[in-house]
């Protein structure tokens, strides 16, 4: 390399060197100061110590700790619209490390370790927008940290913060860290265990402004946990022993937006409690008697979905209550009297299981209320006296129903001849020697053993006349 | 036959230069999209270590220290140095605060720059040195030993000492600017 290029060279780093230090604001300072500050741009040894850093002596020569937000640099007390803060707190601070939360040079702010998303950054980022100076940012980005507060003025918040008088904090210290932040008022965390009793049920002397207005705490005592809790006013239980007696009787006035508007609470009284708890609305002991007269005719209005249709309901009315109660559905009083002739005819259409199958019913018809009741199968109210009176000596059904055997005997089948002869024409032989002929059945003419009777009977049957036995006079069957 | 030339020999420097500014650009947009900012501040101390630590190569061709395959140095050399002024890009940002730091960004741009050069300039030179390569074979050097005295070679042609002259002062102005930056951030840091 020639000399003088080599020359050229140092004398210019020579002149760089002279300029840094002759201009040292131009050539390393960081960005221009804050407003304030401008008049010490030039000598960088204001403020700052070499190899040291910046010294808050140096600061606190001009911004007093104690003056801070009353008074300005130049000792002129600020008046109220210059004062950046309602209560001045800077006189006590910790011995400050100003430049921790105070940044002069422009260029620095982007380096300082609170990132934009601290909450605080958003907090500046806002007020910077609202004042409608997002260039001065920086100006904004002022850090406050309690911690910076001596440790024993930390906890006398009333230095700085003005004392809230009202009902909440009436009573407490003025150490507001032990329900809140540092950093938000809200939410606070209260330890009611730090009020002692009695006073601590006494809710109303702190929260009376807070006591809603509504029907519901009217009359509500003043210890608020017999239905809130501490920590949530809500879910809250609600003892409706509290109300007095005429809001007891009117759910309504305070549960209107809860009354369900279907046909079962149409007509429905103000007094839910008549079907429903007062702790939870399902199960209600629903009472048809508190229904209108209209409704309770016709059951159907309600209960179409759950109609049967089965075909003992096929014709059924829509009073479900002329056969089921109110309260059960299965305990029911069937009237026969409710179904048309022809299906009282054909029970077995219906009963078509229960019908016994034994001997004595295998042939009968469809008509079980020949022999029995509607209301009761037994006992049944068949009159064996249609066909036969029993006496000392026909008192066993086998007597005269052997055929076709003993064992196994017809009920619709019958013998004399077992007993009384042994041949139809020994019997026809006989009665035609006393005139009677075209003799048929033996129970048409025998029907007791009075032979009085029979002979009574045959005499009626002979002139074409049915005769009325006596016992069986005003007797339907 | 220019297509070739601009092609060959253009392109490739231009596109490590590109490569570069888009590299800053992505890291610094990077930092602020995560709110890392303030770790760009710091950048400027592992770049300029990593360029110190390029310096090896100059040391091995000017035989300060004897150890370390050349070759290889000067490849560690143009990686770390291309690291280094990554970093320090970086850490510069595109804010501009004071000139001091600025001029001794703009002479390692520079540097880097020259740099760039010299590698296209060592590449027209081992192609004029390909010539000798016969020469070499005859007096029956392995493949190894010819690299290396190619290399060698190249190093020391005419083109490239020419080169060198110009290098060297800019490095140097580079290294006094970054020196009195990096002395008037000892002075004014925050020690405490």
């Amino acid at each position: 390399m020639k000399k003088s290029i080599k020359l050229i060279i140092v004398i210019n780093l020579l002149a760089v060197t002279a300029l840094t230090i002759l201009y040292a604001h131009k050539m390393v300072s960081p960005g221009k100061l804050i407003a304030g500050h401008q008049s010490f741009e030039k000598n960088c040894f204001d403020c700052h110590t070499l190899f040291v850093g910046i010294s808050e002596r140096k600061c606190i020569k001009c911004h007093e700790l104690s003056k801070i937000g009353l008074f300005d640099t130049k000792g002129n007390k600020l008046d109220k619209k210059a004062k950046k803060t309602t209560r001045p707190f800077h006189h006590e601070l910790r011995d400050g490390y100003c430049v921790e939360y105070h940044t002069d040079h422009a260029g620095m702010i982007v380096y300082r370790r609170f990132d934009y998303a601290d909450e605080l950054e958003k907090i500046a980022l806002e007020e910077a927008r609202k004042q409608g100076k997002p260039e001065m940012l920086h100006l904004f980005r002022q850090r406050f940290s309690h911690g910076l507060i001596k440790e024993t003025k930390r906890k006398v918040c009333t230095i700085c913060h003005e004392e809230q008088k009202d009902d909440k904090h009436r009573n407490f210290s003025k150490d507001c860290g032990q329900c809140h932040t540092f950093d938000k008022w809200k939410p606070a965390k209260f330890n009611h265990d730090m009020i002692m009793l009695p006073k601590r049920n006494d809710c109303m002397a702190c929260h009376k402004k807070e006591l809603p207005k509504d029907i519901v705490h009217r009359n509500a005592p003043t210890d608020c946990k017999q239905c809130h809790t501490f920590d949530k006013w809500k879910p809250a239980k609600f003892n409706h022993d509290f109300e007095t007696f005429p809001e007891l009787l009117n759910c309504i006035a305070c549960h209107k937006p809860k009354q369900p508007r279907d046909i079962i609470h149409r007509n429905a009284s103000d007094q839910c409690g008549l079907c429903h708890s007062a702790e939870k609305w399902k199960p209600a002991l629903f009472k048809h008697e508190i229904d209108k007269f209209p409704e309770i005719e016709n059951c159907i209005a309600c209960h179409k979905p759950i109609e049967p249709v089965d075909i003992i309901h096929r014709n059924a009315s829509q009073k479900c209550g002329q056969c089921h109660s109110f309260d059960n559905w299965k305990t029911k009083t069937f009237e026969h009297d409710l179904v048309s002739f022809p299906e009282l005819k054909q029970c077995t259409a219906c009963h078509k299981n229960k019908k016994p199958d034994d001997t004595m019913h295998r042939n009968v018809t469809q008509e079980c209320g020949q022999c029995h009741g509607t209301k009761k199968w037994k006992p049944a109210t068949y009159n064996h006296d249609r066909f036969f009176v029993f006496d000392k000596h026909h008192k066993r059904c086998t007597t005269c129903h052997r055929i076709p055997s003993y064992k196994k005997p017809d009920y619709k089948k019958y013998t004399c001849y077992f007993c009384h002869a042994h041949s139809k024409g020994g019997i026809r032989a006989s009665h035609r020697k006393k005139g009677m002929r075209n003799i048929n059945k033996c129970t048409d003419c025998h029907r007791n053993t009075s032979k009085r009777e029979a002979k009574k009977a045959w005499e009626s049957i002979k002139r074409g006349i049915p005769y009325q036995f006596p016992w069986l006079k005003g007797k339907t069957r | 036959m220019k297509n070739s030339l601009f092609r060959h020999e253009v392109v490739p420097l231009l596109a490590m230069f590109i490569f570069l500014m888009g590299a800053t650009t992505t890291g610094e947009y990077l930092l602020e999209m995560f709110g890392f900012v303030w770790i760009g501040r710091y950048l400027g101390i592992p770049g300029t270590l990593l360029i110190i630590l390029s310096l090896t190569y100059s040391l091995r061709k000017r035989k300060y220290i004897s150890s370390g395959n050349p070759q290889k140095l000067l490849r560690m050399h143009e990686l770390l140095t291309w690291l280094g002024a990554l970093l320090v890009l970086v850490h510069a940002g595109s804010h501009f605060n004071t000139i001091l730091p600025w001029l001794a960004l703009i002479a390692m741009v520079v540097n880097l720059i020259s740099g760039m050069i010299g590698r296209y300039l060592l590449g027209r030179s081992r192609q004029h040195m390909m010539a000798k390569q016969e020469s070499y074979k005859t007096r029956g050097l392995s493949k190894v030993e010819i690299d290396k005295e190619l290399f060698w070679d190249a190093v020391t042609f005419q083109l490239m000492e020419k080169w060198r002259v110009v290098h060297f002062p800019i490095s140097f102005i580079f290294a006094v600017l970054a020196l009195g930056h990096i002395i008037s951030i000892l002075m004014f840091w925050e020690w405490r």
